[in-house]
């Protein structure tokens, strides 16, 4: 019995997953219209059934060295990073000693390092590649290697991870310090039962935990301001710029169930509410409706942010990530206090 | 002080088709890390050959032909063709003409700021205030439809005056200044959100420093000029704004900032000349058709085009056809300068400080 549950409730995690991410992305796009007084595409447009369009296009080649392991990066992706979900899963707690905070940002870990080989994948024709005559003109500076602009997308995604990654991880910690478990379940447990739940987030650290916490999903999104390495005045879209058709559907897949992911933790470690899936019970479906519908704060807020931030390079990025990591250490020692 | 032109580790080629380009050209950003050592920027992909078209033909076609030079700012280059013949004919032109001609021009000049505030914006990822910018720009460019009968290509002057079409009514006169004052209102806000934003102006402060002294030696030309501190304006040696109480715009950094907020306050100089052209819009004729074309010595206008410095000089021959054609238009020497204030930014900076100049490639490729 138990495993057919931890199957059920495995395979209903991600068709919810795998549906409410692309709809996260309509939501975004439609906030933003209307913030720039536009009236923007249905919600579904963007994500579902864009998704569905793309998959029924002709198949795209890009001009990739290893165009295979480029197209196999986004599904490989979203298996990894629906992990997240999965291990958040009481379910799972039982069979898998992996819930822990350490092996969920272990998993965030390879989903931004994905970013990195796209972008040393990809060679689109809108840099070095492009059929035009320019090397006959001359620069003071000559015969220097000629990068492809993904590829300095890569380098960007290196920097990007090794700096704007901590505000995130300091938000995760922050619950871990104060349940004193990094064990998923202890955190959850630390917060009540679901008809007695005292949130961390109405909490002095834990408040100071979900604003970084939030600062670093809008870096984990790369959405704007912090989209620095898919700079659009620049590199356009980096690593991903060479995904059409399928893979283009696949790689919107990717960033709708990435929000979701980040999205379903958020609520999982600061309202104590983790996505159970237990079709016997109302209290069981209740919490799944309460936690899937927790979810859309944090898309809806960063929306809201990205409609008026511009991007910020990397003079602005270091002071903004630093502050908020300090911030997240302040909340640590509240945390221990 | 020459800005020193480093070694570098790789070189970037963007382009020639890229989103943060609205028209082809081909920058090569040689970088250290992501620090600009040099740039160089190859033109010429979009050629027309304008120049050469113009060999031969009626003047009258040939204006037709100068005004499609550009879109944006299409008044003008038709304007300066049109004030070639009049100079080197000695063609009067009626001042309610003048007059016409200063409005639809200086309303072309506004909507073109306004796009360039757009395209700035989008670049450094502003989509927001992007989007905003062709909101405030919408109700010039219906004054522009309503009193030209076209929202592009106005085809207003024409030699001798202006086109009868674009000759207000007294009920229309009264419109535009009805319609002038929500619309500078709004500007007037949009610009305060511009400047007030603390995001915007970290990315566009202190980036891209164009020094006086490099304006002068990279001949950069109008706004661009303007805000490193050179004091030049064609439309100060153009007879038809002598009627018109209004002031040049300088400032002295020379970064993206002062670039943005030079063309900002010249956006209310414009304004305060459009609505000084309506309130005293004289009544009379608007064309004089008293003149007769002949040969005519090669002879050169200058002007003020929305990005700067618009040049135009042709002769006629004994049957009025044109002869020795040459137009020169600003963004060329522009993005010269730019290619050097670029230096030692970074990259994504770079690019925006070369789309601070507001470049127009078709005007350059014509």
């Amino acid at each position: 019995m138990d495993i057919i549950n931890f199957i059920i409730s495995t395979v209903v995690l991600a068709v919810v997953a795998l549906f409410f991410g692309p709809v996260f992305l309509g939501i975004e796009r439609k906030i933003q219209a209307r913030i720039q007084q536009r009236i923007g595409p249905p919600i579904l447009t963007p994500g579902t059934w864009s998704i569905l369009k793309f998959w029924n296009k002709k198949p795209f080649t890009p001009n990739s060295p290893m165009p295979r392991l480029y197209h196999a990066l986004p599904p490989l992706t979203v298996m990894i990073i629906l992990l997240v979900v999965w291990l958040t899963n009481p379910q799972w707690w039982p069979l898998i000693s992996l819930g822990t905070v350490v092996a969920i940002v272990g998993i965030m870990k390879f989903e931004e390092m994905m970013y990195v080989v796209m972008g040393a994948l990809s060679r689109s024709v809108l840099s070095v590649s492009m059929p035009y005559d320019d090397l006959a003109k001359g620069a003071v500076i000559k015969g220097r290697v000629r990068r492809f602009i993904e590829g300095q997308s890569a380098v960007r995604f290196v920097k990007h991870i090794t700096i704007a990654s901590f505000p995130i991880y300091i938000g995760i910690f922050i619950p871990a310090v104060m349940a004193k478990s990094i064990y998923v379940e202890d955190i959850v447990l630390f917060q009540g039962e679901f008809m007695d739940l005292h949130p961390l987030l109405f909490t002095i650290p834990g408040f100071i935990g979900a604003v970084v916490y939030f600062v670093g999903y809008v870096a984990q999104l790369n959405d704007y301001p912090f989209t620095i390495a898919k700079a659009k005045g620049d590199l356009i879209e980096g690593g991903p710029l060479e995904y059409g058709a399928h893979a283009r559907g696949n790689y919107y897949v990717l960033r709708g169930v990435w929000m979701f992911v980040l999205s379903s933790l958020f609520v999982t470690l600061f309202f104590g509410i983790p996505p159970i899936v237990d079709f016997t019970s109302m209290l069981g479906i209740s919490q799944l409706v309460m936690h899937v519908l927790l979810t859309f704060i944090l898309p809806i807020i960063v929306s809201v942010l990205s409609a008026f931030g511009p991007i910020l390079t990397f003079k602005q990025l270091y002071p903004v990530s630093f502050g908020f990591t300090a911030i997240g250490v302040f909340g640590v020692i509240l945390a221990l206090w | 002080m020459e800005k020193d032109r480093g070694d570098a580790d790789l070189e970037i080629p963007v382009g020639l088709v890229h989103p943060a380009m609205l028209e082809p050209y081909r920058p090569r950003f040689f970088l250290q890390d992501e620090v600009v050592t040099d740039c160089e920027i190859t033109l010429g992909a979009q050629h027309r050959g304008i120049e050469r078209i113009m060999e031969g033909i009626p003047v009258d076609k040939c204006n037709i032909i100068t005004e499609r030079i550009c879109g944006i700012c299409s008044c003008v280059h038709l304007w300066n063709s049109v004030r070639v013949v009049e100079r080197g004919l000695h063609i009067e032109v009626p001042e309610r003409a003048q007059y016409m001609r200063v409005i639809i021009n200086e309303l072309e000049r506004l909507t073109s700021h306004l796009i360039f505030f757009g395209h700035a914006l989008e670049i450094i990822g502003h989509e927001t205030l992007g989007m905003r910018a062709f909101i405030a720009r919408e109700p010039f460019m219906i004054l522009l439809g309503e009193l030209s009968g076209n929202r592009v290509h106005y085809a207003c002057p024409i030699i001798g005056g202006i086109r009868p079409r674009c000759n207000p009514t007294e009920e229309m006169r009264q419109k535009a200044l009805t319609m002038l004052d929500p619309a500078a209102e709004y500007l007037k806000d949009y610009a305060n959100r511009i400047l007030q934003d603390a995001m915007v102006m970290s990315r566009i402060d202190g980036i891209g420093v164009l020094t006086k002294e490099e304006a002068i030696k990279y001949h950069a030309v109008g706004p661009t000029a303007r805000a490193s501190g050179v004091e030049k304006d064609w439309r100060t040696d153009v007879d038809d704004f002598k009627h018109f109480d209004w002031e040049v715009i300088v400032l002295d950094e020379g970064d993206v900032k002062d670039r943005v907020v030079q063309r900002i306050l010249e956006c209310f100089e414009i304004l305060k000349i459009v609505r000084q052209g309506f309130e005293n819009l004289p009544e009379g004729e608007v064309r004089n058709q008293d003149w007769k074309l002949g040969e005519m010595p090669i002879t050169t206008c200058y002007h003020e085009a929305p990005r700067g410095e618009l040049y135009d000089s042709y002769a006629l021959d004994e049957k009025g056809k044109v002869r020795h054609y040459k137009n020169r238009t600003p963004t060329i020497t522009n993005l010269g300068a730019m290619e050097v204030a670029c230096l030692g930014e970074h990259l994504t900076d770079a690019v925006l400080t070369l789309a601070s100049c507001d470049p127009c490639i078709c005007c350059t490729n014509r």
